[in-house]
Order: structure tokens, then sequence, then C-alpha cells
């Protein structure tokens, strides 16, 4: 990866702050045309990655190389209310430029604690210093937040404090995500087990594609260099992940409690090679909070909050629904602040709803109703009726009819409406995978007894049902 | 950050409760820097240097940080502050930090405007690049280094070789940064060579980090070869280290395998096993690197057809469907979880490699179903990959899921669901009875009359379809004239005519459709329907004359007297002169009706695009990736770095041979052989253009033309006459061999010749059983998706040690073409006698190939 320059700038391409590390492309005008790119290519047409000849052009990405070799190549990120940037005028490689980019911004919002404008403002002289940091001559350097801390501070008055002034050893020794001599006066760890259930079921109410993304997530105030074990329920680590190394085929032993995990991802602190051995998680945690690992699984879940719909909509004077819900989990468990959201046509009015529990409101501006459900028990079904009226004349009418005979849809006109349901959802003390914490060994030469707090969690991911 | 003029765009942007040109630096609170931002005119410069002046008076740290603040405020900006520079330069001297790293980015922000003053500060750097504290001797060092100004260089010389040998892991990490800008500062004096060795020395600095940027530095200082050399002792010793690097240390290493060539079998698979883990870190650069890294050690580890390798050893296909087997999981993770932007750019490696290896992703099809709320450029990535992933089992559910999208309010997904659609039947990818059920559903997109981009969509696949799968016409037919009726995009039209046209003899109504479209002639715009539309009709003409005479006859005028297209007035003329002047009706008839628009294979010629697929490969997880464009063609030449595998004696170069001359009309890819491309050799104008050997003049006059022996039906050797070259039967040579002795001739010795083909031979082992009765042996050999390639030898039978002659034949599929480049080795020093060898040894070739020859 080469980048010539690094650049944010507010959504309508101003620049607030830039850094050009090579010197080999003129900056200012390449800010002008990233502008430029933002504000005239229309919105469909924009692409994380866009080239721009040597004479200015932006072009498509079918048309690249077509108007001769030279120009840039412009790589960015959104966050907020800005984007981050990348130029480049070399073959770079596009992946690892989009993974420094989120990592500056999350190193960013670990400093301060949201990345916006404002933000970038108020701090524009640590930006810089951590932009110079985290990329020399445009090659990434160190990216961890926890070792940056050590010397780059809002403080920052080592020096004048006293000569020895210590230098960033950490961010060149062996454990390079954790500095020496950490001291807390409690020593805890917290431990959330979270997963995300991601679904796609279809309008005849097949589910489509379901999958869980799940992540150990760490907080870990621990006083020097601790060495931790973390067991999981030892079925899933072991049949996980298949041994041979050739993962793909696993799929065999559905029968127990096995669970066919595609693919682990872990935090570098994590001994990869122990783990390929004998399966054992051990690592010298960062301080503070990190992703120790994650995880996804491709099974067929049953959908955890399970939505019908029935849709009767009378051309030119009202529009009906009749919402069913049910809760497809173990009854001790609950659902929390589940909001189940269903778009309607954008020119209803006079709402009128009957719900057996929870709340609903019609939210205008989204064109949608939200039922909201503070508590839902597992092994429930509620029943939900929404009622609208429609203006006489559709705003589609005067298009003409476009039945859409293929598109699978029956009645409505305008398709923009035909937006999937969508839940959330969150389900504390509950794995859908059935992953669990065995134990989490902490090990520390000053012997000191560490408290490890586990919890679990699963909400809603990418959450979709389609309507008929 | 070049100053601009005026006033920057920033303070526009500012809270409008802000106090506008504040006191500077005035409330002193550290907290709110909004006032950094507000309102400033040219009069505040002045103002800022009256505070720089009582800086050095100034005792309270935190008034003496802020103006600093203000100054970078100011520049950030794009206000030119650079008139501060002199004040800036007095406040260097201090001992505090936070102020240092200001005053040191101030300098590198205008030292190259305003180089004389930046002189001036060169001590001070350099001084403060000898002090105690480590931080700032880097800092010190990143920031002299990084003025860019070529007369800085003798200054800084000294205090970076220093900073080399300097205790701390961060100023030496730092200086090795510091030599790649000094070589990009002043390249024709940057002293390469002692600086290399300090590099590759420094590879073994126990420090990663420090590593990192020796391995980052030799591969740009070096990219006229290719990036930093590489032998097997620097590779491996990496590679032991890997665990130690961080994680974006990880990826200079990762990077430099794919262009090792592993020493052994057992090696490339070592190198695979350690990398294994890296597949596991959540570093989503590394794990596509290490992907790169796998399918290069396949390449050069797998077995090929007629290598002398293990019978049992895994073939470079079987290992490159292992290793996608192996990756699919975290990168279908990547593609899920991963954020938009990477996604994006994901999808566009898995279009790659299912390319590579199809199939591997079938399986997951449903990952690639489209989200309601994705942005509409992965939508569009996912819906044309679809198409990809079809087969038996999965193209029912991916028919039924196209078709939810094929009426969606985005105009465009709708057409590209549709063409997936059509791309599934075309390719046969779905199983029994998918093309018939997508052919039906199609045809009911024909009747979508409400959205017109649809139907006209639908049309164009299946006048496709129709071509490859002429019978599904009886399931199209029906509809084609209603179709014809309301479907409005010009290239719908014209494909429902072209298919009238096509078929029409089946097709009770044609004529009359096409009567209408005649009839209305005159509102036709588009020269594509009016061209179709003459075709058709010619064409119709000939299956049912009686009811397409008039109409012809009408269509004819119209046509031949319509100028607004050159091509289309030509086309109604031909056709008119033809049908005029043909006494035989069936000669025209013939003519014009000659089935030529069927298809045999499963792709469109203009689809066909094997070739640059496999120039892509070698710059897999690059921007050639994304763009699917390779980088000679939109990278300017200076910056793009060659890719070369290495080292050149490792004993698995006839693989990498094959691998890496993928594509002859490649002139970056440098062979293994010498510095010259294989590329340039073969487009160089051939030396010697087919010289007839000398003895066949002589023959002639004789008026033995036809009888000359060598020109003759293959005969065993040893018969041949006297003047043909004759080969030693029982030789062998080993790969290295081969190598050694190929690269111990000059190019310019070598001898190229081309020559047409009347047909390509259908597999390498009938060429080299050809050749191997005239005793040419063949080293390795190769099919690529256009060409043949042989790497042969023969050893001339002579008694008084014959040589060797070095042969690389490369066989064009089409159009046919035959080019031997041939390097004699040992043998007869006479340059004639020589010559004269080489062009007997040509027709010996030339005679043993004779089928596919004219």
């Amino acid at each position: 990866m080469v980048a010539s320059a690094i650049f944010i700038t507010d959504l309508t391409g101003k620049p607030l702050i830039s850094r050009n590390y090579r010197g080999d492309i003129p900056l200012t005008s390449a800010i002008d045309r990233f502008a430029s790119y933002l504000n005239e290519v229309e919105d469909e047409m924009k692409k994380p990655v866009f080239h721009v000849d040597s004479g200015g052009e932006v072009l498509n990405v079918e048309d690249v190389g077509c108007t001769g070799a030279g120009g840039e190549t412009f790589v960015y990120v959104q966050h907020s209310n800005l984007y981050l940037c990348g130029v480049t005028c070399k073959n770079s490689n596009i992946v690892l430029m989009l993974t420094y980019l989120y990592q500056l911004t999350s190193l960013f919002q670990d400093y301060f604690t949201t990345l916006n404008e404002e933000s970038i403002r108020d701090n524009f002289v640590i930006i810089y210093e951590l932009l110079d940091e985290t990329m020399d001559h445009g090659l990434p350097q160190s990216l961890d937040s926890t070792i940056l801390r050590q010397f780059i501070t809002q403080e920052g008055n080592r020096m004048a404090d006293d000569s020895k002034s210590k230098p960033p050893v950490a961010l060149t020794n062996a454990v390079s995500w954790r500095a020496e001599g950490i001291k807390h006066k409690k020593n805890e760890i917290f431990l959330d087990v979270v997963e995300k259930l991601n679904l796609l079921v279809a309008a005849n109410g097949t589910v489509l594609h379901s999958e869980i993304n799940g992540a150990v997530k760490m907080k870990s105030f621990l006083s020097g260099m601790p060495e931790l074990k973390l067991g999981l329920n030892d079925k899933l680590v072991f049949e996980a992940a298949g041994r041979g190394g050739s993962g793909g085929g696993a799929s065999s032993s559905r029968a127990g409690k096995s669970v066919e995990l595609e693919d682990i991802k872990f935090h570098q602190c994590v001994r990869l090679a122990r783990f390929e051995n004998d399966r054992t998680i051990s690592f010298i945690p960062p301080d503070g909070e990190f992703d120790l690992m994650t995880y996804r699984l491709d099974t067929h879940v049953k959908p955890l909050i399970w939505v019908e719909a029935v849709v009767e909509p009378h051309r030119g004077s009202r529009i009906e629904y009749m919402i069913k819900t049910r809760s497809q989990f173990k009854s001790r468990s609950v659902a929390n602040n589940v909001e189940i959201i269903i778009p309607v046509p954008p020119d209803v009015d006079s709402p009128s709803f009957k719900s057996s529990v929870g709340n609903v409101t019609y939210l205008p501006d989204k064109d949608c109703v939200v039922w909201t459900i503070k508590q839902f028990h597992g092994g429930r079904e509620y029943l939900m009726r929404a009622h609208f009226g429609l203006p006489s004349i559709s705003r589609e009418e005067a298009d003409g009819g476009s039945n859409s005979k293929g598109g699978g849809g029956g009645g409505g006109t305008d398709m923009s409406w035909k937006k999937p349901i969508g839940v959330k959802f969150e389900i504390p003390y509950f794995t859908v995978s059935g992953i669990q914490v065995r134990y989490l060994k902490i090990i520390e030469r000053s012997g000191y007894q560490a408290l490890p707090w586990v919890r679990y969690i699963t909400a809603n991911g990418d959450y979709q049902l389609r309507m008929a | 950050m070049p100053p601009s003029g005026g006033p920057g765009p920033i303070h526009q942007n500012a809270p409008p409760g802000s106090m506008p040109g504040g006191p500077p630096g005035g409330g002193g609170s550290s907290g709110r820097d909004d006032s950094y931002f507000t309102e400033s005119r040219k009069g505040e410069v002045n103002e800022l240097r009256q505070l720089l002046r009582t800086f050095g008076t100034e005792r309270d740290k935190q008034r003496k940080r802020e103006i600093m603040k203000k100054v970078i405020a100011y520049m950030t900006l794009g206000i030119d502050v650079s008139r501060l520079f002199t004040e800036m330069m007095l406040a260097i001297e201090t001992r505090d930090l936070v102020i240092k790293k200001m005053v040191y980015l101030f300098l590198c922000n205008y030292a190259e405007t305003h180089p004389d003053l930046a002189q001036m500060c060169t001590n001070t750097l350099v001084k403060d690049s000898g002090n105690e504290d480590p931080m700032v001797r880097g800092l010190a060092l990143r920031a002299l280094c990084s003025l860019r100004l070529p007369q800085m260089i003798e200054y800084t010389s000294e205090p970076l070789r220093r900073s080399l040998q300097d205790g701390h892991a961060y100023v030496r990490k730092t200086g090795v940064m510091g030599i790649l800008k000094m070589y990009h500062l002043n390249k024709e004096d940057f002293d390469k060579a002692a600086f290399n060795d300090i590099l590759y020395d420094m590879l073994r600095d126990p420090d990663s980090s420090v590593v990192t940027n020796c391995i980052l530095v030799l591969n740009e200082i070096m990219a006229d070869s290719g990036g930093m050399a590489l032998n097997r002792a620097v590779m491996l010793h990496l590679l032991n280290r890997i665990h130690e690097f961080s994680e974006f240390g990880i990826l200079s290493v990762l990077d430099l395998v794919p262009r090792y060539i592993p020493a052994n079998d057992e090696e490339g698979f070592q190198i695979m096993n350690l990398l294994d883990p890296v597949l596991r870190t959540a570093n989503s650069g590394a794990v596509v690197a290490t992907i790169r890294a796998f399918l290069s050690i396949a390449d050069a580890i797998g077995k090929r057809p007629g290598d002398a390798r293990d019978a049992d050893s895994p073939t470079v296909d079987d290992l490159k469907r292992q290793v996608c087997v192996r990756i699919k999981a975290p990168l279908v993770t990547l593609i899920a979880s991963g954020s938009n932007e990477l996604t994006y750019v994901l999808l566009k490696y898995a279009d790659q490699l299912i390319d590579l290896c199809p199939g591997i992703f079938d399986d997951e099809y449903r990952q690639f179903y489209v989200r309601y709320s994705e942005p509409t450029h992965i939508k569009h990535s996912k819906v044309r990959l679809l198409a990809k992933l079809a087969n038996p089992e999965t193209a029912p559910d991916i028919v039924a899921e196209l078709g939810e999208l094929v009426a969606d309010i985005d105009e465009t997904m709708g057409r590209l669901a549709v063409r997936s659609m059509g791309s599934i039947a075309l390719h046969d990818s779905g199983g029994q009875g998918a093309v018939e059920s997508i052919a039906r559903r199609l045809v009911e997109m024909l009747d979508l009359q409400g959205i017109p981009h649809v139907s006209s969509e639908a049309a164009t696949a299946l006048a496709g379809l129709v071509r490859r799968h002429p019978g599904i016409i009886t399931v199209v037919s029906a509809p084609l004239p209603r179709a014809l009726r309301y479907i409005t995009e010009p290239n719908g039209k014209a494909n429902v005519i072209f298919l009238l046209g096509e078929y029409g003899e089946s097709i009770a109504e044609a004529p009359y459709a096409l009567e209408r479209v005649i009839d209305s002639y005159d509102n036709i715009t588009d020269d594509g329907i009016k061209t179709a539309l003459l075709a058709a009709t010619v064409k119709l003409f000939f299956q049912r004359p009686p009811e397409m005479q008039r109409m012809l006859g009408r269509l004819m005028k119209k046509a031949t007297e319509d100028v607004s297209s050159q091509d289309l007035h030509d086309r109604a003329l031909f056709y008119y002169r033809l049908l005029r002047s043909s006494p035989d009706p069936n000669v025209a008839k013939s003519i014009t009706t000659s089935k030529s628009m069927s298809m045999t294979t499963d792709q469109f010629a203009e689809e066909d695009d094997s070739e640059l697929r496999a120039a892509l490969m070698n710059e897999f997880n690059t921007l050639c990736t994304v763009y699917r464009c390779k980088a000679e063609n939109f990278i300017e030449e200076e910056n793009i770095v060659k890719f070369v595998k290495m080292p050149k004696d490792h004993p698995l170069p006839r693989e990498a041979i094959v691998a890496t001359v993928a594509d002859p009309g490649i002139n970056t890819i440098v062979d293994q052989f010498g510095d010259t491309t294989i590329g340039n050799t073969l487009a160089a104008p051939p030396s010697i253009v087919c010289a007839p050997p000398a003895p066949v003049g002589e023959v002639d006059l004789l008026g033995f033309g036809d009888d000359v022996p060598i020109l003759s039906a293959p005969q065993p050797p040893g018969t041949n006459s006297l003047q043909s070259l004759s080969l030693k039967s029982n030789v062998s040579i080993t790969g290295e061999e081969y190598q050694s002795k190929w690269s111990a001739v000059s190019d310019a010795e070598a001898v190229v010749i081309s020559t047409p083909m009347r047909s390509g031979p259908t597999s390498t082992d009938a060429v080299e059983g050809a050749l191997g009765a005239f005793n040419v042996m063949t080293m390795a050999s190769g099919e690529l998706p256009a060409e043949f390639k042989f790497f042969l030898y023969g050893v001339e039978e002579d008694y008084f040690g014959g040589g060797y002659f070095l042969i690389q034949a490369v066989l064009m599929k089409a159009p046919s073409s035959l080019t031997l480049t041939i390097k004699p080795c040992g043998g007869d020093v006479d340059p004639i006698k020589r010559k004269e060898k080489i062009d007997q040894l040509v027709e010996l070739i030339k005679s043993a190939l004779g089928e596919y020859l004219h």
C-alpha cells in the first residue's frame, strides 16, 4: 500500500484536515476533485473506490484505462458527517487502504469518543500527530490506540516535566499491544458474548438466508502482564473451525450440540499457533476494550421473532394492516425493546391502531409504523391492526398502472414502500449458537485475584422480512 | 498542503455563535478550540506575528501552546501563514514536546516554498536528532527527512546514518523510512548499493517494526527490478518471525510471498501451513494478502501437464481449488460482516476467484442475496455475481430471487437481474429444464408493459438465448409479434425484429408484425432498429416470398433513400443489388439466410476475457482487480512496479516460466531467463522469416521442386537427406540445465521465426508426439486460453560434439500461427553454419508439424 495523501472532509467535500505524505500528487487539486466527485456524481453511481484520470475526469469502473495511464485513485469511507479519504497514484493494495481508514476511524473515536466535524476541529493538533505516527511516507505504521496513547496525549508535557522522559517502549517491544507497568486498583475483566442474527425471509415465508455474527468482546482492567486462557464449551471449539485446515465441508454432525463455526477470527493478541495445535485460546490482553474473537455461523436458525403481515389496500380510500408476531425462543428468555418496523405508503393519513400489547407509532418522515414491545416473553404471540386513509388519487396514478406481474407483488403500484419489515430486539442471557464460556483463567506473576464477569446477549443484525 | 490565498473554507462552517475575530489566544481555555476556526482576516496573521514575538518571554506553558495552536489552525484552514516562518523558527528551541511537534509540522508544510528559511533551521533539527530523548530524536529525524529540499541531503545523511545504529527502535524505524525519503529526493545521486547493504543487514533487526520498514523501503528503492530481492534465506527468516509482526507489519511480509518461488514442493506446503493462522486474524488486509500468497504458491508447486513430477502430486488446478476452499470461509465472513466499502472491493475479488475456480462460492449463494439496505453498487455487484453461482442445485433459488428484483425501482438493477437470468440460461448452468423455465420467465417479462426497460432487456436476453439453444424458439415465438408492438426501447425492439426474421418461418403473424414496423418506418429514429428490420425482412422474404415481396419492396425504397445512416444505406443497396443481379435466387438465399447466428460456445466472443483474467491474477489484491484492467493502462509507467518472481536459481522455474509468461502481450512481465521480456522477443520483427534452406534452390533448378525430401511428409529420422539436420534420439536434460543454458545465450543470438498455420492442434500431447518422432524433446508445455506453449530442445547428432538447440514454441489458437524462438547452445562456432543448422531445424519442426501447416 502506498497512500500519497490522506484527508478528511465534511459531507460537501470541504477539507477539514489533510496530510500530504509523499508530495507526488498536488493535494489541493486532489481535494477539489474529490469535492466535485461528491457533488456532481449521482448518489447511485458513487463507489468507494474511483479513479480520476490525468485530465481530471472521473471515470466509471468500466472505463478505467481507456483514457490513458496516469491520474489518481481515491478511496474513501464515511463516518457520521465526515469523509476520510486516501489518494494514491500507484497500483496499491486497496483492501489495505480501507483497513487503514477504518482503523484510523476507530483510533480517532478512541481518542475523542465521538468522531465528527466538531471533534476534528477541536483536536486538530492531536490529529496531525496521529496522522504522522500512524503513517510515514504513505506506508502504515502502528495503529494501536493503547500504544499510541502512551506517547500521544492531550497533555503531552512529559518532556517539560522531567528529563529522563520515557520513550515509547511499547511501540516496539514484543507485546506491541500492551505497555508494561499498567496498574489498576481493582483487577477486573468483563467479557461480553454478543451475537447478532442476520435474517432474510422471502415474501412467502421461506427463510432465504440466516446467519449469526458473533463476537467475544472484552474490557480488561488488569495490572501487569497477565496471561489469560479462555475456555469455551469444548464441543464448539473442537468440532468447529474444521481441524483439517480445509474447513469448508464439516457439515455432517448436527446431531449433538455441536455448532459449525464457519470462520473464527482473533484479535492479534491471541496465540494463533497455540489455537491451531490444541484449540486453547491463550493471550495477553491489551488494556481496555477490544474484540477478542469474532465468528460467523451459517446455520438455519429459527427466526427468533417471526412477523407476518397481511395488507389489504383499497385503492383510493384506505389501507389496512394485520400484523402477527410470534416469539420463537424458550419462554424463560425475554426479548427487550422489541421494535417491529412496518413500511407504509408515503401518502397515507389518519392512522389508527389496535394492538394487544405495546405501543404503535406512525413515523411520517420515515414512511413506517413502529410497533414497540418493551418485554416480549418467549413463546408468545401478539396481534396488531393498523388502519390508514388513502387519498382518492394516489401519487402514482398518473403514471399508469405498473401492475407488477413478474415482480411477485399484487396490489400496490408504487414499489418504493415495498421495503422489507425490519425487527430490532435484544435478548439477554441467551446465545443462539449455544456458545458458552466455561472458564477464564487469569495468571499474573504478582498472583493477584482478578474477577471475570461474563454476559451473553443476542440481538438483531440485518433482520429483514420481505412483504408480500 | 500548499497555502491558498484567502480564508479557507472551514470558517464559514463555524457555528454562528462563536466569537468572530476574538482576541487571538485569548481566553486561554484549552478546551474550547472553536475560536481557532472563526472569522479571520489578513490582519490577524500580523497579530499572530506580534504574539509570536512575545513567545520567547511568555512564561505560561499553556499560553505558549495556545499561540502555536492558533498558527497551526490557520495553516489547516489553508491561510498562508508562511510569513511567520522566522518567528516560528525561533520557537523551535523548546523543551515542550507538544510545541516542538507543532513547529516541526509547520516546517514540513512550508519548507518547500521557503527553502532558504528552512535551511536555517537545519542546525536545530540536526541537533535535536542527537537529543537524549529517543522520541525527540525520532521526531527531529522525521521532520528533517520530510522537508523535501534537495540541498538538505548533505546535512541529512550524517544524522540518518547515525540513526540506523540508534539504540532505540523508534529512531531506527524512522531512519529507515528517512532513507526512502532521501531516495525520492534525488534518485541519481542516491547511493543505492551502500544503503541497500545496510537495509538488508537490518532485516535481522530485533525489532519487527524496523524490519517492516526495511522491507517497504527496499521494495520501493528496487522497484525497477520488481522490488526487494528475495532469496531463500531472507524469505524463511522473515516467515519464521512472522508472529512477531504487528497487524500491518505482517502485510509487508505477506506481500513478498507471491513473488517468491519455493525451493521445492515441500517448502511451498510449509509456507502455506505457516501462513494459515493469518487467515484467522481480524485484519482484513492481512487475510486477503494471505489469499494471494496461497494462490501464488499453488501456482508454483502444482503439477502441470507434461512435467516430470510425481504422478501423485497435485496439479496446479487441484491445488488452487484446495486453496479456494480453504479461503472461502474467511472471505465470505469479510464480505458478510465487513463495512460497505470493503464489501464492494471484496465482491470484486470474489468475482475474480470464481473465474479462477468456478463453483467455489456456489454453496454460499444465499450470502449474495441482495439486502434492501445495501448501497446500490453492492446490490449491482451481487446481482451480477449471482449468475455465476448457478448450478443445477442453486439455480431455481437464484432465478426466483432474481425474479424478485426484476421489478425493482432501480432501473439498472432490473436490467441486471434480467441479464443475469439470461446468462444462467445461456451458460446452461442451471441443469435440466432450467433453460426452458428461464425462457418462459423471460417471455412473461416481454409482456410487462409497464416496465419498458425490463421487457426490452428480456427481448435482448431471449435473442442471445435462442442463438445458443435454438430449441426454445417454440416457447419464445408466440408472444413476439405482440411484444413488437409495445417494446419501446430500440435495443429490445431490434432484438425482437431479429428473432422474427430468423424464425419467422414458424410464426404465422411474423410478416404482418414486420409490416406494421415497415409502415411506420419514417417514425423510427434508431439506426439499429432499421438495420435489424432490413435484415429480418430480407431473410423472411426467402422463407415466405408471397407475403413479403411487396413490403420488402417498400422497405428497400425507404432504406435506399434514407441518408441518416451510411451503414444502413449501403446495406440496403447491397441487398437490392444482390436480389436484382443474382441469376439464381438460391445464391442470394444462401448468402442471406445462412444460420451463422447460431452459437456453439457458451460465450459471446466479446465476453471472452480469459487473457485479461490470467494477467489480472498476477496483480490480485490491487486496484487492477477492482477496475478489471491491467496496471499499465491506468497507472503511470514510472509508478508501476513490475511483478518479478524470485529467486531465479530456484529449481522450479519451469512451472514459473509458464506462469509468468501467461500472456505474450504483456511486455512488463520479465521472463525467468534474462532482462528482456518474452513479450518483446515475440513482438520483435522476425529476423529471418522462413528462409528456405539453401539446397532447395539447387534442387529446384533441376526441376525436382516437389520432391525436396525435407518438405515431404514426415519421415522417420535418419532417412533424411544429408542437408537435413539429425538429432540425437536419447537425450534428456533437467530443468535447471535447460534454464541455465537458455540464459547463457543472449537474446540477440536467438532466432525468431513465425509462420501461419492452417489449424491449431487440439492438445499439447499431439504436438509433443509429432516432435518426439524427430527427436525434438519437450521440456515443458502448457495450454493457455489463447495459445499452446512449448519449451523444446534437441541435441545435434554430430561426432564432433553436437550443440544444443533450445526452442520456445508458441502456437496461437486463433488465428493459428506458430512462433519459434530458437537459441543455439554449443556446437558449431561458425555463424554461417550455425544459421544453416537453425534453418534446417526449422524445416524439421515444420515437417513434423506438417499436418497443421499450410
